[in-house]
Order: structure tokens, then C-alpha cells, then sequence
């Protein structure tokens, strides 16, 4: 992996194969497609963070001439699986008993055109008992605090390698928890000349991506089909069949262009409400949401990062203890992946005798949280890369040379080594004697090689 | 000035896709896989490396619609994974048709395969040049035929590994900033912004610098100013009016992009670069506004308010 620096291969500029079409407008989107007899839906959506839903009467939308389905939870109850979700599966495909945040899902209208569908939205009466929100994660992690879920909600936690702590749901309101250790960090921490402890706050963004959210479904007898513009088609392939019981080759869904994604559109969202809805009207739907929908859909996590570091005084890294907080918003979305892998790359490029890393999700009746652009590796630099500086600065060291002194080594002999592991292996090899500067002896590739799954945390 | 360093594994963790290569008669190819075009350059990207292999001109390869019932599988359009994970299956499919096809046209040649080459759809053996069109239309008549490659890539389970897998390639990147901070206002305006990262080696250097610029920008947005900001349980800024990115005035003065080239485990020394751009940004402003002002801001967005705020603390 590590070879010499050399050009590519591909040297001349091209033309984008897409790029014509899409200068000249004659490219294709989800958002174009249109089927002989189609319907479009509009969705109603939770006007508060956090209530029981009472009641729902859709009498007086259903009467609207022109609106031809109406889906809420009571459909959604009936289905063999109604909730999704990556591993951790709460969210319902539509609110069932509860809404958990500002915009949540209550019912759908399928009608002739979208201003009847929105016209049938403003008839439908939903009565709601209010519940003390949790907006923070401190209000969520706070004693006594009001629950999301009242539940365990089905699901598994993330299997991960060896020596790794991956829970779900292992406290009130935390979706999930994930913790590695190498070495004793306490230990080295205490031995150290100095440590210091940062906290680090991270906000919440959207995707904001140009083409909105948009689905069409059909449904053919036992056939279920789907043009969305879903970034992960297969993904949705198999939690389609799985919330409507149906075998996964009876499923087929069609992506074309994408108008920009940057990971909202990764996982199903609001496909399943599409399908449900072209199932009961009998015709095919379109669900295109507004922009002010999408920024109700998904949210890049927002979190609190607190690293314990330690250092030599003469700037040498030692060890590091985080602890992470994710806040993943109402429902599991990519959350507790997101944990995962912010966790995994809090401790940066740098050389540590021992890490002990924390990471949560906390649940927060706030728009769910999933996969941006960087999936928890912005969180996870913003942190520690602050606080590399930091500490450089409170040492008098230059920052730069303070990065250089710590940073992981380059090169070593293993083609598909992580850039930890060939640090390792090259450590291994120097120490073994007659080492080559890329081979070692073989004992030492195999020490690194041993060696290797933990150095790969240092990611 | 305010340095930072960005790092995360790419491409997925023990990631998989499959593709399929068809070659038409004509000698144009169908590249089949569902790395979704979500205008990271996929389309080009993997059809590029299929042309490659194949020795075609780049206009003779499309990449072919997706659908679930024909494309085979892919994991998901994410983790920077399109041309170093998904580009591997289709290298190894684009290998696998060109073997068939040296294997057809030996048979024809009453040969072997290794004294032949294929190029530009024509096979060349020694100083005789053989064109495959004809070459088919005889031998099958009909409609022709279609040479179908398959190729695949699971990166490998390790239980050892903290994930349950090796990291298939590290997305690296280096942040530079440089900031004017009005200490009045507390107006923060990145002067200068320079983001390097690691392509391994570019399929479409076009592409690559695209994308870094266009995430930094994002995440330059979310360093400055961008938040979808909550009141108790309710949002306060969701609806595109208010709800405030990046436009081309919040550009840096200067804002450059550097490539490099270190090599990576995709095809032909590929990486995946799509987020790397992200990374490191919020951190090397953050650095650079403490070298500024000598003070430091540990929450992001850095508005106006923050840095004044943090520099009556500090005072």
C-alpha cells in the first residue's frame, strides 16, 4: 500500500460521462420519474418534541375529493416488522404510540396531486399528550429524566473484534455504547508529567442536499418496487422485505442520479411509508419532501468530547482516556456505527503506550442523527486535533514539530497493514536483530502481525 | 496560522461489492455495479478503470443503470468506498471479460491466449491484427454474443482488529488556515485554507479535487457559522431560509487544494478521498484563531458571539 510515490496511471483530464447530460439538464433524477396512474403523498408531522399520541381522526381528509389513502401508525402497527434502523432498530415507519421529536412521521396522504395531499394533511385531527422533552444530552443523562422509550427495542449491538465493548442500550436513554482499552491508560496517565483534560462541543448540521428526499413505490401483487434516491439500494432492498414480510427477490429498487446525498440518504428513512401507501391506494406513489422536511429527516451528531491526555515534559504522548458523547437524536438511524467509528479514530495519527476510549449515544427527542460526510471522524478530529494544539501551545512546544515528534510512522511491509499496524510492525522489526527497514524477521512479522489488531485502534 | 491533521479508515470496514462487465459485439461495454452516482464521479471513475483493462476509448464504456432485480450488490454508496472497494470489483469483472475474450478469439486463431493481446477491440497477435466484430458475427451469427465478466472483493474479516476488520486504507489529511479575527466584532474570516489529501493515485484528479474542495467548504460552513440550532425541543432555523451554509462569498481569500499520491490498495494504487476534506478543518481554524488572538474555542460554530465571549473570559 505504502509504495513509492509515482504518477497515475491516468493522467489526461476527461470529460465526466455524466457531465453532459447533467450541464444540459437532460439528466434523469428520482425526482423525474413518473408512472401512469401515480399518486402523490404528503406527510404529517409531529408538532411537538415529545408526546402520547391519543388519537388520530382522518374522517374529515378522507372525505377531501382526491385523496385516495391514508396510512398512520395504526397501519404501520399491523405490519410483520415496522421498525428500521442499523442494528439498533426503534424507529417505527410511522409514530405508533409516541412522537420523539419535532417532525416525526404521524400519518401520510396519498391524493391526486400534492396540493390535495397537503389540503388532507390540514384535516387530519391528531390529539397528543404532551411529555417533557429531552432536548440536551445532559437533560438526557440527567437523573429522573423523562424516557424516550419505555422499552428494549429490538435489535443487536454491533459485533465487533475481540476485547471490544459494544452494548445496546445499556442505560436510560443511550441508544448504545461502544469501549476499547489498550494498555492501562490510568496507569500511564498517572506516570505522566503532565495531563490534561478538554472538553469539546460539536454541533448539528444538516445535509442540505439539493435534491430532496424522493421516492416513488409500486406495488404489483407480490412485487414491491421502488425508485428512490437512496444512496444504499440494496440496504433498503433488504429492510423492505423485512418490515413487509415479503421475500427479498420480490423487491427491486432502481437508483439513478442523485442530486447530493453526503450520507443523508444513506439507510432507509421514509421509503417504507411510500410502499405502505402504495399498497393501500392500489396505485403508484411519489413521496417528494420539501427542503424544510429534509432538515427534519437527518442531522450530522452533535456531541460532547472529553480527552484526558498525557505527555512527557519533553512533549512525548502517553496516553489517552475519552470519553464521548454522541447525540443521536430520537431514533438509531446510523447512531450507534457513528459511535463506533468515532470512538475508533478519537486517538488520531499519533503513538500512544495506552488508550482508553468511552463512546455513547444518547438518545435526545431532537431530529435523528446518521451518517455525514466524515461519520464521526469530523467529531473525533475537531477534538483531537484541538487538543494537540493545546497542549503543544501549553508546553511551548511549536504545534507542528509537537505533531511530528508523535506521529505515527510511515511505511512497512504489509500490503494491506493499517497505517497503526505498519507503525507497529516497523517498531517490531527494529528491535528484532538483522531487521530489514521493510521485512524483519519472520517471527517479527508475525509479532506484528499479532500486534497489528490492537495498533489498528490507533486509527 | 492553525495546522491540523485529519485521519479516518476508509472504504468501509470489512467491506464488500460485486460488478459485472459486459462487452457488446461492437466492442462496447456495460459496466454494471451499484456505486450510486451521487456526484462524487463514480459514473466516470469506474468506468475509466474498466476502459483501462479493456484498452477501449473512455466514450465506449457506460456505467449502466441501477437496479437491484440486474446490478449485482453493493454494500451502500458510503464511506469513500466507490472507487477503491466497488473499482476493485469492477477491475477484477473488466480482467475476468478480457480473459474470455483472449480465450474466443484463441480458439478462433487456433492459439493460445498468451500469444494474444487485446486492443482498441481488435486482437493483435505478432504483426497481424485480428478485429473481434467480424470475428464474432461469424462465429455466433444471431445477434451477436456478450462476454460477461464477474469480479468481487471482501475485504477480510479479523476478529483480532477492534472493528472485526483491518482498516483497508487510512484517509489522511492536512489542514492549513490562516484567520483574521476583529476582536470588536468577533468576526472570524479565514484568510487562507489549504487542504491536502491522499488519492492514493487519482482515477480523475478532476474529480478528487472536487471533492475535498466541496467537503472543506462544508465543513468550513460548520465552522463558522452553520448550526441547525434547537430551542428546548424545537427547532429555531429549519427551513431554508434560515437555516444558513455556505455561499461562494464565505470562500476563503485563497483556498487551495493539494493532491497527493501515495499510493493505496484500489485499483491501479487508488484511495477513496470523498470525505477527507471534512476532517480537519474545524480543528486547524480553531488552532489558528488561539494563534491569533490567544484565545481558544472548544465549541463549534465559531460565531462572532463565541469568540467575543471567550475573549472577555480570557481578559
Amino acid at each position: 500500500m505504502m509504495s513509492e510515490v509515482c504518477a497515475s496511471v491516468f493522467q489526461s483530464r476527461v470529460t465526466p460521462l455524466d457531465g453532459p447530460d447533467k450541464i444540459t439538464g437532460a439528466a434523469r433524477f428520482t425526482f423525474d420519474v413518473t408512472l401512469p396512474g401515480m399518486l402523490h403523498a404528503k406527510v404529517l408531522r409531529s408538532p411537538h418534541p415529545h408526546a402520547r399520541i391519543v388519537a388520530i381522526d382522518t374522517s374529515r381528509a378522507e372525505a377531501l375529493p382526491g385523496v385516495v389513502a391514508i396510512v398512520t401508525g395504526a397501519d404501520a402497527i399491523k405490519l410483520p416488522d415496522p421498525y428500521y434502523g442499523v442494528a439498533i432498530r426503534d424507529q417505527p415507519v410511522l409514530a405508533i404510540d409516541k412522537v420523539r421529536y419535532f417532525g416525526d412521521m404521524v400519518a401520510a396522504v396519498a391524493a391526486v396531486d400534492e396540493e390535495t395531499a397537503y389540503r388532507a394533511l390540514a384535516l387530519i385531527d391528531a390529539q397528543y399528550d404532551l411529555l417533557q422533552p429531552v432536548a440536551t444530552i445532559e437533560e438526557a443523562l440527567a437523573d429522573g429524566a423523562p424516557l424516550l422509550f419505555d422499552a428494549p427495542v429490538p435489535g443487536a449491538p454491533i459485533k465487533l473484534g475481540d476485547g471490544v465493548i459494544s452494548l445496546k442500550e445499556p442505560r436510560p436513554n443511550v441508544l448504545y455504547e461502544f469501549g476499547y482499552a489498550k494498555g492501562d491508560a490510568d496507569a500511564v496517565l498517572t506516570r505522566s508529567d503532565h495531563v490534561f483534560e478538554d472538553r469539546f462541543r460539536f454541533s448539528r448540521i444538516n445535509h442540505f442536499h439539493l435534491e430532496p428526499y424522493v421516492n416513488v413505490a409500486r406495488v404489483t401483487g407480490e412485487q414491491i418496487e421502488l425508485w428512490s434516491c437512496n444512496q444504499d439500494p440494496f440496504v433498503l432492498r433488504d429492510d423492505i422485505a423485512r418490515i413487509f414480510g415479503r421475500p427479498t427477490n420480490n423487491i427491486r429498487v432502481n437508483a439513478s442520479y442523485v442530486g447530493g446525498g453526503f450520507g443523508g440518504k444513506s439507510f432507509c428513512k421514509m421509503e417504507p411509508v411510500v410502499v405502505l401507501l402504495a399498497m393501500k391506494a392500489g396505485r403508484p406513489v411519489r413521496l417528494c419532501l420539501s427542503l424544510d422536511e429534509g432538515l427534519l429527516t437527518l442531522t450530522k451528531h452533535a456531541g460532547v468530547l472529553t480527552l484526558r491526555t498525557g505527555v512527557t515534559k519533553d512533549g512525548r504522548l502517553t496516553a489517552r482516556k475519552s470519553e464521548i458523547q454522541l447525540d443521536g437524536g430520537a431514533y438509531s438511524d446510523a447512531s450507534a456505527l457513528t459511535v463506533v467509528k468515532t470512538g475508533y479514530r478519537i486517538t488520531g495519527p499519533y503513538r500512544w503506550d495506552a488508550v482508553a476510549t468511552r463512546a455513547y449515544a444518547v438518545r435526545t427527542n431532537t431530529v435523528p442523527a446518521g451518517s455525514f460526510r466524515g461519520f464521526g471522524g469530523t467529531q473525533a478530529s475537531f477534538a483531537s486535533e484541538s487538543q494537540i494544539d493545546m497542549i503543544a501551545r501549553r508546553l511551548g512546544i511549536d504545534p507542528y514539530d509537537f505533531r511530528r515528534k508523535n506521529l505515527l510512522a510511515i511505511g512497512g511491509p504489509f500490503s494491506r497493514a493499517t497505517a497503526a499496524s505498519t507503525a507497529t510492525s516497523r517498531a517490531v522489526s527494529m528491535r528484532s536483530s538483522n531487521a530489514s527497514a521493510i521485512g524483519g524477521s519472520r517471527g517479527a512479522r508475525r509479532k506484528a502481525t499479532r500486534r497489528a489488531a490492537w495498533g489498528s485502534a490507533l486509527g | 496560522m492553525g495546522l491540523s491533521i485529519g485521519i479516518k479508515d476508509g472504504g468501509g470496514t470489512a467491506n464488500h461489492a460485486q460488478a459485472l462487465v459486459k462487452l457488446l459485439a461492437s466492442g462496447r461495454a456495460i459496466v454494471n455495479a451499484a456505486a450510486v452516482e451521487i456526484g462524487q464521479g463514480a459514473t466516470t471513475a469506474l468506468s475509466r478503470i474498466a476502459a483501462k483493462i479493456l484498452r477501449l476509448p473512455l466514450d465506449w464504456v457506460r456505467y449502466g443503470a441501477i437496479d437491484t432485480d440486474h446490478t449485482p450488490l453493493d454494500n451502500g454508496t458510503h464511506a469513500s468506498c466507490g472507487t477503491a472497494v466497488t473499482g476493485i470489483a469492477v477491475m477484477h469483472a473488466a480482467t475476468d471479460v478480457c480473459r474470455q475474450i483472449l480465450e474466443f478469439a484463441a480458439e478462433r486463431l487456433g492459439c493460445t491466449p498468451d500469444e494474444l493481446l487485446l486492443d482498441n477491440w481488435t486482437i493483435r497477435r505478432g504483426n497481424y491484427a485480428h478485429p473481434l466484430e467480424p470475428m464474432i458475427a461469424g462465429h455466433f451469427g444471431g445477434a451477436g454474443f456478450e462476454f460477461i465478466g464477474r469480479g468481487m472483493i471482501k475485504v477480510p474479516n479479523d476478529p483480532r482488529a477492534p472493528l472485526g476488520a483491518q482498516s483497508f486504507f487510512w484517509m489522511p489529511s492536512w489542514v492549513g488556515a490562516e484567520v483574521e479575527v476583529d476582536r470588536e466584532t468577533g468576526n472570524v474570516r479565514v484568510l487562507q485554507l489549504v487542504v491536502g489529501a491522499d488519492a492514493g493515485r487519482s482515477v480523475n484528479s478532476v474529480a478528487c479535487r472536487g471533492q475535498i474542495e466541496g467537503a472543506a467548504l462544508q465543513a468550513l460552513g460548520q465552522s463558522l457559522f452553520e448550526e441547525l440550532r434547537y430551542e428546548g425541543g424545537e427547532p429555531v432555523n429549519a427551513t431554508p431560509l434560515d437555516y444558513r451554509v455556505p455561499h461562494a462569498v464565505d470562500l476563503p481569500d485563497r483556498y487551495e487544494v493539494v493532491i497527493f499520491e501515495h499510493g493505496g490498495p484500489g485499483p491501479f494504487g487508488a484511495k477513496g478521498i470523498g470525505e477527507a476534506g471534512m476532517l480537519g478543518v474545524a480543528s486547524a481554524i480553531a488552532n489558528a484563531i488561539h494563534d491569533a488572538i490567544g484565545v481558544r474555542l472548544t465549541e463549534i460554530p465559531f460565531t462572532p458571539e463565541r469568540v467575543l465571549a471567550a475573549t472577555q473570559a480570557s481578559s
